[in-house]
């Protein structure tokens, strides 16, 4: 029951932590002001996790057609 | 001959499915570098780069290196479409290949001893790190796999190569060939 209750407290804690724009700062696309650098940052972002999405993708896709 | 020729059917060879693996890791390696040079490009006072007081870079002659290299592409690639005909055949394109690699290394070192006596260092700037980090390397993928090219002629010139080797070992190279020109226009222009 106590450790119930902990998880509870600790989702409600989870779930008010994300409401405090404060913890944006970690994110490093949030954490510079001008506009132009967190563009880069955003698209950096998105690049360097679509990338190996699309290559490992890419290869099965290829090896998938290739033996079919 | 027609014993060397490709006898594997529609199956991949397993070192050429390897080296495409490994190429990939390789692709990831030289993303998340040229990822913290755009980051560090963007975030530099003033906005340009190289930064007030750098080196610039010699873009025109790198250009005619970079063309250099596409052209030991090139070649490797003949020498694939020869070797239907014959290793015999192929043997002075992957020579070639071989040649214009070790040119586009050396011209490179001339590249680097000029920009050293300039005074652009590991230690002297981010410009710098970034610029010996990317294009170093590249320098050492270029160096091991025209090490490889090389170490692949003699059994071709003997008639022992195995296709597969020879298929595995172009996968390498057209992937040191190609990511040259994306390094060049992140890094140099």
């Amino acid at each position: 029951m106590r450790s119930l209750n902990f998880a509870k407290c600790f989702l409600v804690a989870a779930a008010g932590a994300s409401l405090i724009p404060g913890a944006a700062w970690a994110c490093p696309a949030c954490m510079v002001g001008d506009p132009k650098t967190a563009g880069t940052y955003f698209g950096m972002t998105v690049v360097m996790s679509a990338l190996p999405i699309l290559l490992v993708c890419g290869l099965g896709y290829w090896l998938w057609r290739r033996h079919s | 001959m027609a014993a060397l020729a490709p006898n594997t059917g529609n199956r991949l060879p397993n070192s050429v499915l390897a080296m495409i693996i490994f190429v990939v890791a390789e692709i990831m390696f030289f993303a998340a570098l040229m990822s913290a040079h755009t980051i560090a490009r963007a975030t530099v006072p003033g906005g340009v780069w190289p930064p007030a007081g750098q080196p610039r870079l010699p873009v025109e002659r790198t250009a005619f290196n970079t063309a250099i290299l596409l052209l030991s592409g090139a070649l490797l690639f003949i020498a694939n479409r020869r070797t239907r005909a014959g290793y015999e055949k192929a043997r002075p394109y992957l020579a070639g290949a071989i040649a214009t690699g070790i040119a586009f290394v050396l011209l490179q070192g001339v590249e680097w001893v000029a920009l050293l006596r300039e005074g652009l260092t590991m230690t002297s700037s981010a410009h710098g790190a970034f610029f010996y980090l990317i294009v170093g390397a590249h320098a050492l993928h270029a160096v091991v796999a025209i090490a490889v090219l090389t170490a692949i002629y003699f059994p071709m010139r003997r008639g022992t190569l195995a296709p597969s080797t020879f298929a595995a070992t172009q996968v390498f190279w057209y992937f040191v060939v190609l990511l040259w020109p994306v390094i060049y226009l992140r890094v140099y222009l």
